[in-house]
């Protein structure tokens, strides 16, 4: 809907309106005229002369009588005249009042017919009511429309294209980040290989304790100084604690526990490793453990071992498992929680589930052991005081 | 298209004048209902006048009498003569308007043509 058109509209009908009320003005005077003629016609037959005053042109009158005061000449229409009584005139003139009336009747049912109508449109928008409404017209040439369709197109296959750039220029940029990452991976995962050395070493006889808790110190001691980053990290990586209560695996988990602050990150570390990919261990032989030895000390002078895949390259597989030992796992092991729970649950699921993943974490602790040992050998002499109360007490009992 | 313009102007002036006879037709018919209606009031009127009565018919400035009887029956003359006046002037209209509608098109179609060559006349120029 346009605006103009509705004031026009609108104009229009208030055109009608007031040419309806005009008209039946004009009715109202004339009816009223004819009542005053039919009083007239009352008063006059009274006298049979009246004295008046007759008007000379527009500006004068006379003095002068009404005679024949009954007879009275009525105009009919179309010039023809009729003489009449005022009685009759009466009657003609109630007639004619009555024509009168219904045409003032009809006039009425069209006001009242225009009336709504213009109030109808006096509400719409952009009627005299509602003048500020604004009509929000876009114009729409086909051809255009197409012009711009194509230049859109156009603009959306550029910016596309530049995202496309972008987002290669920061996949390059992860791929470095990509890279760190791994290295930090191997970083772990090489501590985590020592841990389990250290705690497979926890399982050698009475006479070896001391040197594993050396050892172990030494570890442990040169642990917080890699830990440090490493710290931060786990902490962002603790899984719940009910993990404690799974497997084998947290046996060494926890064992670990018992000499220092630092080796607990790696119990997060085998918690985490253990959430991810179930490492389950299998027992060694006493006899095996000094193979790794040699055989570490052969491997670092033979090849550059810079990962697991290097060592298993190296090593045949089977060689050494770092899994306890059921025997040697009753003596040696104590366990903060439940002590004697762990040693049986240990030795029905090791020997069977082991085999399989055998290889890799035998792997990595071989591939710590050397280093472990190397870095261990030179601290023996420096702390040897710290060993944890169940070893002391089993050296005691070994003891005495 | 000087020739076409030309055309144009002529077919628009016999249309107008058409138009202008229509509208004559128009309003004489609206005057002759108006008289209709008079001449029917006059009628009942005299129809309700005895026949002793005086009429008087206007002349002009002079009143000239009439017998009711012959006042009557000029009225019904003329109100006869004014409903056949109606009838024909009807008939007028409707030719008129007839005529009007096909000069309408012959315009429009010239129209259509001078623009046609306006648009051709441009594209070359």
């Amino acid at each position: 809907m346009d605006l103009k058109h509705i004031q026009r509209l609108e104009e229009e009908q208030n055109f009608a309106l007031i040419e309806t009320n005009r008209k039946l003005e004009q009715w109202e005077t004339f009816r009223s005229d004819y009542e005053a003629l039919r009083e007239r016609m009352t008063t006059l037959p009274d006298k049979t002369t009246h004295d008046i005053m007759v008007p000379f042109g527009s500006l004068a009158f006379m003095p002068g009588k009404l005679v024949h005061t009954n007879e009275i000449l009525v105009l009919l229409g179309d010039n023809w005249f009729v003489e009449r009584s005022a009685k009759q005139a009466t009657e003609i003139i109630g007639r004619r009042i009555k024509t009168v009336e219904q045409q003032i009747k009809e006039l009425q049912a069209q006001k009242h017919l225009l009336e709504p109508r213009l109030e109808f449109t006096k509400n719409l928008p952009g009627g005299s009511r509602n003048e500020d409404y604004f009509e929000i017209a876009e114009e729409f040439d086909p051809e255009k429309e197409k012009l711009w369709r194509e230049e859109h197109r156009k603009s959306v296959q550029r910016q596309r294209k530049k995202e496309k750039l972008e987002r290669k220029a920061e996949e390059r940029n992860k791929t470095l980040t990509d890279e760190e990452i791994w290295k930090r991976l191997d970083d772990l995962e090489r501590q985590e290989a020592e841990g389990r050395e250290l705690q497979r070493i926890q399982e050698l006889e009475a006479p070896d304790d001391l040197e594993l808790v050396e050892r172990s110190q030494g570890n442990t001691l040169l642990s917080p100084i890699e830990k440090p980053p490493r710290k931060v990290h786990f902490n962002d990586d603790q899984t719940d604690s009910s993990f404690m209560e799974e497997s084998d695996d947290d046996s060494e988990v926890e064992d670990s526990d018992d000499f220092t602050s630092g080796s607990c990150e790696e119990n997060e570390e085998d918690r985490r490793e253990s959430k991810t990919q179930v490492i389950n261990f299998k027992h060694s032989q006493a006899e095996e453990r000094l193979q790794p030895q040699e055989m570490a000390d052969s491997e670092e002078a033979s090849s550059d071992v810079k990962s697991p895949r290097d060592v298993y390259r190296l090593y045949k597989p089977g060689t050494k498992s770092i899994l306890k030992n059921s025997n040697s796992a009753r003596k040696v092991k104590v366990k903060k929680k439940s002590d004697t729970q762990r040693p049986s649950l240990q030795s029905p699921l090791s020997s069977v589930q082991a085999k399989v993943l055998d290889p890799l974490p035998s792997l990595s602790t071989e591939q710590k052991s050397p280093e472990k040992r190397q870095e261990s050998t030179p601290e023996e002499i420096q702390k040897p005081a710290r060993v944890s109360k169940f070893k002391a007490q089993r050296q005691n009992l070994s003891k005495s | 298209m000087a020739e076409l313009q030309k055309k144009l102007q002529t077919e628009v002036e016999k249309f107008q004048a058409v138009q202008k006879d229509y509208q004559k037709h128009v309003n004489l018919r609206q005057q002759l209902d108006a008289q209709l209606n008079e001449n029917s009031l006059v009628k009942e009127e005299l129809d309700r006048v005895e026949d002793g009565a005086n009429v008087f018919k206007m002349i002009g400035p002079v009143l000239v009498k009439q017998d009711v009887t012959e006042a009557k029956q000029n009225v019904q003359k003329r109100i006869d003569y004014i409903n056949g006046e109606i009838k024909r002037h009807e008939g007028a209209i409707k030719d008129l308007e007839k005529k009007q509608e096909s000069q309408r098109e012959a315009l429009s179609k010239l129209q259509q043509q001078l623009q046609q060559q306006q648009v051709k006349a441009a594209a070359r120029s």
